[in-house]
């Protein structure tokens, strides 16, 4: 084997492109622009080799930095640029089946800004744009995620509902199943961020499959929206009144639902667990099942927390959640993401819901704080919560 | 092949290529045809496609709107079956539990190494122990099931003997008994319900996924990628026992591991002897009292290969 040219050399750390694809232009002589063609012709980006992937950038800049949102990792990684070419380049170790979202900074002249990979056409979504997705070897998208011509579709219903509670009007979509039938008994799923969850983690796509496949009975959704999300999520008896006393009641009078603690159900991410979490608290056993996703459960077992003011609240609610445990549901989905700071907080909650009782479902991906991490994880989250009668349905 | 004169008929799936049509046209031309839907639940009376196929000689027997009627009117019969049913959910969540266990084991001393002498017999053991706990779970049903029976004795009851006189009545013209998928222990119930089976039996019998299942010696229920779980098949139901020691399970290519011989083998170990039969949508298996007679429905080998039925006979 050649030696490494002098940029070569392998810092403990990082990882070692001989062997690898990138390695092909790096380990001869300058490569030319043809050879640079070539390249990008013949690779799919990130290059995703065993458990290394190869980030790549090309283009006349004076600097490109990855960033991604991996806790754990330094927030920002500088790509080497191979010299005599405009490609730049960084290996990432990646573990077995994660999913990592980034963006590249990229520094021309004095000016920098943030861009996808123009290399890699796999986005996700969410509220603030979308960011570019890099699937590491064993990760693939869920097929249940997908639309199938084959599954019926369920309805959703734009309703607007006057809260007291709130004081003022609040916007819910309401999903029905395929199939509904007024002689059934629908359990009721109320969603926090429910048009979000829709638009960037599928929901009703997947509730669809969820359903037709069996693995959940159907379930009426309601997908709420809050006004002031800051304000109604972070511990609101406003919020909890609004859900519990006047949505669920109205809800249970109108449709055909359970309209008992196991066929109500509470679902929410990030602020939404949050809000999820605070309701059950506020009232007891009135929904006996919680969906739990990346919640921003900041606590402080001495001193304050780390995660600012505007997590005061919050940690207020937790800290006295911690102190005097009780059963607040029946079951409980908790999910968060390996990648995601908020694992130390998910991971010191869980012992203590298990503590009370409760039946508690704990499981962590490889994963970031976003929209298709809460995706992919509700199949199990939903089954674990609403069994369907897979196992017994042979049509 | 030649082709017997079938008594009961076992069917894969009806979607996305749906036979009982064309089934029943060939052995019984001409002849009225019971149909039990029950399976279906609430969408029982979704009858366009079964009529579109069989035309008007079908006569439904609507099963699971008679029993939910009677619901309505014998509040203590439905107390007292909510409750069965609610005592069959706890006791299966009991043999769930163990069967992790015991299947965990078994798998572990399957892949432990050693000489034959030594791991044989305790691998033979661990098998010894689901197969115990599979009956012993099907035995526990039965004295479940047999005790509601006994105490409410239903078939005396006027809202049950009413509506089984008014299905007896319906089956009468009928040659042939169609009984379609769905869930398989609301079918198996409303059956039973009614006190069916030794009418039905004396019929020509056809049989579609679940309505497959139930026809056998035991409801075996089966999902090899759950979402929650490993997918330990769990035997569900003592089956009516039309088809001697064949367990049928439809929809296997999108519901088991066919390729996973030694998950495959692990199956038709565990259920032996009785034997496994696939049923995929199309594929059918006949039996006439005597022998049997196969078109696509393949039979699980003790070694995990699967093999067409008729071969392996």
């Amino acid at each position: 084997m050649r030696p490494a040219p002098p940029h070569l050399e392998v810092e403990s750390g990082t990882v070692d492109p001989r062997g690898l694809a990138i390695g092909e232009l790096i380990l001869g002589a300058v490569p030319t622009t043809g050879d640079v063609d070539h390249f990008i012709e013949t690779h799919d980006f990130p290059i995703v080799e065993g458990t290394t992937c190869t980030f790549v950038f090309r283009g006349d800049v004076s600097r490109v930095t990855l960033r991604h949102w991996v806790y754990g990792l330094p927030a920002g990684v500088p790509l080497e640029r191979i010299p005599g070419t405009d490609l730049w380049y960084h290996i990432l170790e990646l573990p077995e089946g994660s999913r990592v979202e980034y963006k590249y900074e990229v520094r021309a002249g004095r000016e920098s800004r943030l861009v996808r990979d123009p290399l890699n056409d796999r986005l996700a979504h969410d509220p603030f744009g979308a960011n570019s997705v890099c699937h590491a070897s064993g990760y693939t998208v869920p097929e249940w995620t997908h639309e199938s011509p084959d599954t019926p579709k369920g309805s959703v219903e734009e309703r607007v509902f006057h809260s007291r509670a709130l004081r003022g009007e609040r916007r819910i979509a309401l999903y029905r199943p395929a199939r509904y039938r007024e002689s059934r008994q629908y359990p009721l799923l109320v969603v926090h961020d429910g048009r979000d969850y829709d638009r960037f983690a599928s929901l009703t796509t997947v509730l669809d499959n969820l359903v037709h496949r069996r693995d959940i009975p159907g379930v009426v959704v309601a997908m709420t929206n809050p006004g002031d999300r800051l304000e109604q999520y972070r511990d609101s008896a406003e919020h909890a009144r609004y859900v519990a006393e006047e949505l669920v009641p109205t809800l249970e009078r109108e449709l055909p639902l359970v309209g008992a603690p196991e066929g109500r159900g509470l679902v929410g991410a990030s602020l939404g667990a949050v809000a999820s979490l605070s309701t059950a608290i506020r009232y007891p056993r009135l929904f006996g099942r919680l969906l739990l996703q990346s919640g921003s459960f900041a606590f402080s077992d001495i001193g304050s927390h780390d995660r600012g003011p505007v997590f005061d609240p919050i940690a207020q609610m937790v800290n006295q959640y911690r102190a005097e445990p009780f059963p607040v549901s029946e079951k409980v989905f908790v999910s968060c993401g390996i990648h995601e700071s908020l694992i130390y907080e998910n991971r010191s909650l869980v012992p203590i819901l298990r503590g009370t009782g409760m039946d508690v479902r704990y499981v962590e991906a490889r994963d970031g704080h976003n929209w298709e991490n809460w995706r992919d994880r509700l199949r199990e989250g939903l089954a674990f919560l609403f069994p369907g009668p897979q196992w017994w349905v042979y049509l | 092949m030649t082709r017997i004169t079938p008594r009961v008929v076992l069917l894969g799936p009806q979607a996305p290529l749906p036979t009982v049509g064309s089934v029943v046209k060939e052995i019984d031309p001409g002849g009225r045809v019971a149909v039990i839907t029950a399976g279906w639940q609430e969408w029982e009376s979704d009858l366009a496609g079964l009529r579109s196929q069989l035309g008007d000689v079908i006569v439904p027997l609507r099963l699971y709107q008679r029993a939910e009627r009677i619901w309505e009117q014998d509040h203590e019969l439905r107390v007292a079956h909510r409750r069965m049913q609610s005592d069959l959910k706890g006791i299966r969540r009991l043999y769930a539990r163990q069967l992790d266990r015991a299947a965990e084991a078994w798998m572990e001393l399957l892949e432990t190494e050693g000489p034959e002498r030594i791991v044989g017999p305790e691998r033979e053991a661990a098998l010894e122990a689901i197969q115990r706990l599979d009956a012993h779970h099907l035995r526990r049903i039965d004295s479940v099931q047999t005790e509601f029976r006994d105490r409410m004795t239903p078939l005396e009851r006027r809202s049950v003997s009413r509506a089984r006189g008014e299905i007896l009545q319906d089956l009468s013209g009928c040659s042939t008994v169609v009984i379609e998928g769905g869930h398989a222990a609301v079918l198996h119930n409303r059956i039973v319900l009614f006190d069916l089976m030794d009418e039905i039996r004396t019929r020509i019998v056809v049989g579609c996924a679940a309505g497959a299942m139930i026809l056998g010696g035991r409801v075996v229920l089966y999902n090899d990628q759950p979402a929650i779980g490993r997918g330990n098949a769990e035997v569900g139901l003592p089956g009516h026992g039309l088809v001697p020691g064949v367990v049928a399970l439809p929809d296997a290519a999108f519901r088991l591991r066919l390729d996973d011989r030694s998950r495959m083998r692990r199956l038709a170990l565990r259920l032996s002897p009785d034997r496994c039969a696939l049923l995929d949508p199309g594929h059918r298996l006949d039996w006439d009292g005597r022998a049997f007679t196969a078109d696509g429905s393949r039979l699980v080998r003790r070694d995990g290969t699967l093999v067409p039925w008729d071969r392996a006979a």
